[in-house]
């Protein structure tokens, strides 16, 4: 079924619905009590009708019977009767039938034999039966009647023949023809149908009237010559014409119906059109508030309706008001008042719409948050606010935005690259600011994004070269798209080294330790060694600072260690009691997860093991490095501050760390045999290791005469290409068993590698 | 002629005074109540011829009042019956009984009419004129042939000592040919033969209906 939408329409609906079922229960009802009333009144015609066709044909044949009565003392008839002459009896009935009128005679003697009959058989046997039996005369109640017989009816009546005795009687029958009774018609008001029905036939009792469907039947006794032939007189009246009279007010009752169903419906309709449309207008009107656009809908009246639309267009007008805030805020800094990101990005967007060229700059005021230690938010925040403020007011400069703390970016209008590049100049001159009386000196580092590339983002890319500037320590960068691309790898690369570690790709070689004065191994370190299907041979200054950068060193060293130790079992199990040294990086540390990893697998080794510990590990957070690292050396592991020398050494920490081994730098040890400063510097090491109770170990020993050297030196362990070059277990093996000590002379500087 | 008749009459008289014998008859009807009129005759196996003198009966039938009077007439075979108006006004006497069919049309005072009846049997007479009127005729072919008295009885004198058949007819009497016949034997039968019969209500036919 089709729904209306509009409430108009539904109430339209509703109530016109309404108004026709009560219409049409008032008609049910109307028709009911007309119905009944039409048979009370049809009814009543039809019981005085029924009488007086009652009364009709009875006065008939009661003439009749008075004519035959008459006709038979006839002394003519009466000596033809008793002629016994059965053609002149026969003959003379005619003539009586003639006289009489009527459609047969009969001439039956008191014997109930018929002697002589004229005209249709009528029937006759009730009537001889009864003349056999009685010696009454007249042999019946009553002298006539109706008799209805096949479907016939009939007036019936009987007189006597006397001569002068009784000798019989003459029966006559007359038939009522549908003719004749619709001839009575003509005395009755209305147009009955009459019918003579004999009475088992008729449902109806004597003087009823009922409604038989679509008509009025009314029955009445009509009297018989028998007893046992009882008939009714059946009039039949259409109910439609009873109903006739009525029609006119059913007519009206209609016309009502239709013209109050309409007028109702229009009304209704009107009126809901009324209450609907403000509904409508408000509904317009929300849906335009929704897509963004100001919204007010006229108030047309005072009631509640009038109400809603006034609060609506007050709530409209707010959220106005606060989306300007809000767009407002959303598009810029707080702090400083100057525009944000966003709102740089939609200058971004606007200009690279308008189809021009820009760069774009990100500026950087260096050191700055050393200067808000010192001046102080407020100040600092003033500060950034007269930077934006002098970067708008250079000459090219098209917008300005503040992107974070002491980040700020230009947009540079750059149609021509010279003046482009003046622009910059200008920029990163260092200038001094003055802030509420405060001079303060400020340097600038620019990354710039000097065109828009695909599926990057310009200010990333600005701040790239930024951070690229930073890092090398430059005033000014240009992002570099190639160098993009390699972080893009890095990433890449990050994924498979996990891949890597589950198929163990990422293998590991050991690289042994001397004693420098036994000559006899002490220990291997375990270094790490990458070889990807796609990549070839990946070195570990290449992807390990990467996996500390994305945190996959986790998985890296707990990988590392697992295979150190299980490797430094194979070791023990063939007879080869060494320590196994592993790196530990500084980014672990602080890792709680890892270190309680770490200290239980540790707890099943073979034999000694040793975290070798850049100092870097501990800069970071000094307090919590020390306590991990004390906590190794607290579990029996050895800890080896490794590299010393390279990074910033610092004696502070050297004091703090619980140490039993100092690795010195190979950038020491390689040239040692030619730079007598460097040798100088390692010799000086050597003795302050071993004044704070740790042994040292040199690294990058490429020669026999190093290594005697730095034996000299008083170097406890050494480490190198030259004594024995990072290798496979099984090569370790082959390494250890045939020289068992370390080699005379070897392998030279030309196999590093 | 008219001597023989009479000669003939004396000598039958004489000799059925010779064997002679009386049949008394009651006629009552289903109450109890002595039927008058009722035509008994006796009818011997010797068999009974008319006497001249029977057959010369004048037997008379009173119009008056417009009434039959009698009601009920005994009339020997080839008996006459007169037909006396007394009345002031004339009557059509008539019969279409199977015995006798005459017509005897508008007749007055002082017109006396005379039918004679030939044949055996009951004639029914009516006036055409008044409905009401009617006389019955029973014409008989025994000498031995009465009607009972208001008593209801009768008595046939001198009949024949041989067994017969007692004939008893009355218009009103139930019954086959308003009949009643028993077979009697005089010589055994001296006391009264009583008979009870049902009998119609009124003597007169009834109105027209």
């Amino acid at each position: 079924m089709l729904k209306p939408r509009r409430i108009g329409t539904k109430l339209g609906l509703v109530f016109a619905g309404l108004f026709t079922l009560t219409m049409l229960l008032i008609s049910a009802a109307l028709y009911a009590v007309l119905t009944e009333r039409a048979k009370a009144t049809v009814g009543d015609e039809m019981t005085a009708s029924g009488a007086v066709f009652s009364k009709l044909f009875l006065d008939k044949a009661a003439d009749k019977q008075a004519d035959a009565v008459l006709l038979s003392k006839d002394f003519g008839l009466r000596a033809a009767l008793t002629s016994m002459d059965s053609p002149t009896i026969v003959s003379a009935l005619e003539n009586l039938a003639g006289r009489l009128a009527v459609d047969s005679i009969a001439f039956i003697d008191i014997e109930g034999d018929i002697l002589g009959q004229t005209g249709q058989p009528i029937p006759l046997d009730s009537f001889i039966a009864r003349a056999q039996t009685t010696d009454e005369d007249p042999v019946l109640d009553r002298t006539h009647g109706v008799l209805v017989k096949d479907g016939k009816a009939y007036i019936q009546g009987f007189a006597p023949v006397r001569a002068p005795h009784l000798i019989g009687w003459v029966v006559f029958g007359d038939s009522v023809t549908t003719g004749k009774l619709t001839a009575l018609n003509a005395l009755t008001p209305l147009d009955f149908d009459a019918r003579l029905v004999p009475a088992d036939e008729v449902a109806l009792g004597d003087g009823e009237t009922r409604n038989e469907g679509s008509r009025i039947v009314y029955a009445q006794h009509v009297p018989t010559l028998f007893t046992g032939d009882e008939t009714m007189l059946v009039l039949t009246y259409p109910m439609a014409d009873a109903l006739r009279p009525y029609r006119s007010l059913a007519a009206i009752l209609l016309g009502l119906m239709i013209t109050g169903g309409v007028a109702v419906s229009m009304v209704s309709w009107l009126l809901a059109r009324r209450l609907a449309k403000p509904i409508s207008d408000l509904s317009a009107a929300a849906s335009q508030l929704q897509s963004g656009a100001q919204a007010q809908v006229p108030v047309r009246s005072q009631d509640e309706l009038g109400d809603l639309a006034r609060a609506f267009n007050d709530m409209s007008g707010e959220i106005a008001r606060r989306e300007l805030d809000l767009r407002r805020q959303a598009r810029a800094d707080i702090d400083t008042g100057l525009p944000n990101r966003f709102a740089f990005e939609e200058a971004i967007a606007a200009q690279e719409k308008a189809g021009q060229t820009a760069q774009v700059l990100a500026i950087s005021v260096e050191r700055f948050n050393e200067i808000r230690t010192v001046i102080g938010f407020e100040m600092s925040a003033n500060l950034i606010e007269n930077v934006g403020t002098y970067l708008a007011s250079v000459p090219g400069v098209d917008a300005v935005a503040r992107l974070s703390g002491g980040v700020l970016a230009a947009l540079v209008d750059c149609r021509d690259k010279d003046a482009c590049s003046d622009v910059t100049d200008n920029i990163r001159k260092a200038r001094t600011f003055t802030i509420k009386g405060t001079a303060i000196d400020v340097l600038f580092k620019i990354g710039i994004s000097e065109a828009p590339l695909a599926e990057r983002n310009r200010l990333g890319d600005a701040m790239i070269a930024l951070e690229t500037a930073r890092a090398t320590n430059s005033d000014i960068c240009v992002f570099d798209p190639a160098s993009a691309q390699a972080t893009t790898d890095n990433l890449s690369l990050m994924g498979d080294l996990m891949t890597a570690l589950e198929r163990e790709d990422v293998r590991l070689a050991f690289q042994p330790k001397y004693d420098l004065r036994t000559q006899e191994p002490v220990g291997v370190e375990a270094l790490v060694r990458w070889n990807d299907p796609a990549r070839g041979l990946i070195m570990p200054d290449h992807f390990i600072p990467l996996a500390e950068e994305t945190g996959h060193i986790d998985a890296l060293s707990r990988y590392a260690l697992t295979h150190a130790l299980k490797a430094q079992h194979t070791l023990w199990d063939q007879g080869h009691a060494l320590a196994m040294s592993v790196n530990i990086s500084g980014r672990l540390i602080g890792n709680t997860d890892f270190c309680d990893f770490a200290l239980n697998v540790v707890k099943d080794a073979a034999g000694p093991v040793c975290f070798e510990i850049t100092e870097t590990a501990v800069i970071a957070d000094p307090a919590k490095g020390i306590a991990a690292i004390t906590s190794f050396a607290e579990a029996g592991i050895e800890i080896s501050i490794d590299d010393y020398g390279s990074g910033l050494s610092s004696l502070a920490y050297l004091k703090q760390i619980p140490a039993s081994e100092l690795k010195i730098d190979k950038a020491f040890v390689l040239k040692i045999d030619e730079s007598q400063r460097d040798a100088l510097l390692v010799r000086s090491t050597i003795d302050l290791a071993h004044s704070l109770g740790m042994k040292v170990t040199a690294e990058g020993i490429e020669s026999t005469g190093a290594a005697a050297l730095l034996a000299g030196m008083g170097c406890d362990v050494g480490q190198g290409y030259g004594l024995g070059k990072p290798m496979p277990l099984e090569a370790l093996f082959s390494h250890l068993n045939a020289e068992g000590t370390l080699p005379q002379n070897g392998h030279g500087a030309a196999q590093r590698g | 002629m008219v001597k023989l008749m009479v000669i003939m009459a004396v000598l039958a008289m004489v000799s059925g005074s010779a064997w002679a014998a009386d049949i008394t008859v009651k006629m009552l009807n289903q109450k109890g109540v002595p039927v008058e009129g009722a035509v008994v005759t006796f009818h011997p196996e010797t068999g009974a011829p008319l006497s001249a003198e029977d057959a010369a009966a004048s037997i008379t039938v009173n119009q008056k009042d417009n009434n039959f009077l009698p009601f009920i007439s005994v009339v020997p075979r080839e008996a006459s019956v007169k037909f006396l108006n007394e009345d002031s006004v004339l009557h059509h006497v008539f019969s279409f009984s199977a015995a006798k069919r005459f017509s005897l049309k508008l007749f007055g005072k002082g017109e006396p009419q005379e039918v004679v009846f030939d044949d055996p049997g009951v004639v029914v007479v009516g006036c055409n004129i008044h409905d009401r009127m009617i006389a019955y005729l029973k014409i008989v072919e025994t000498p031995h042939a009465g009607k009972t008295e208001d008593d209801g009885m009768v008595t046939l004198t001198d009949v024949p000592d041989s067994p017969g058949e007692l004939r008893i007819w009355h218009p009103l009497m139930k019954g086959r040919g308003n009949e009643l016949r028993v077979a009697v034997d005089p010589a055994t039968t001296s006391d009264v033969l009583a008979f009870e019969r049902k009998f119609r209500r009124g003597a007169r036919p009834t109105g027209d209906y």
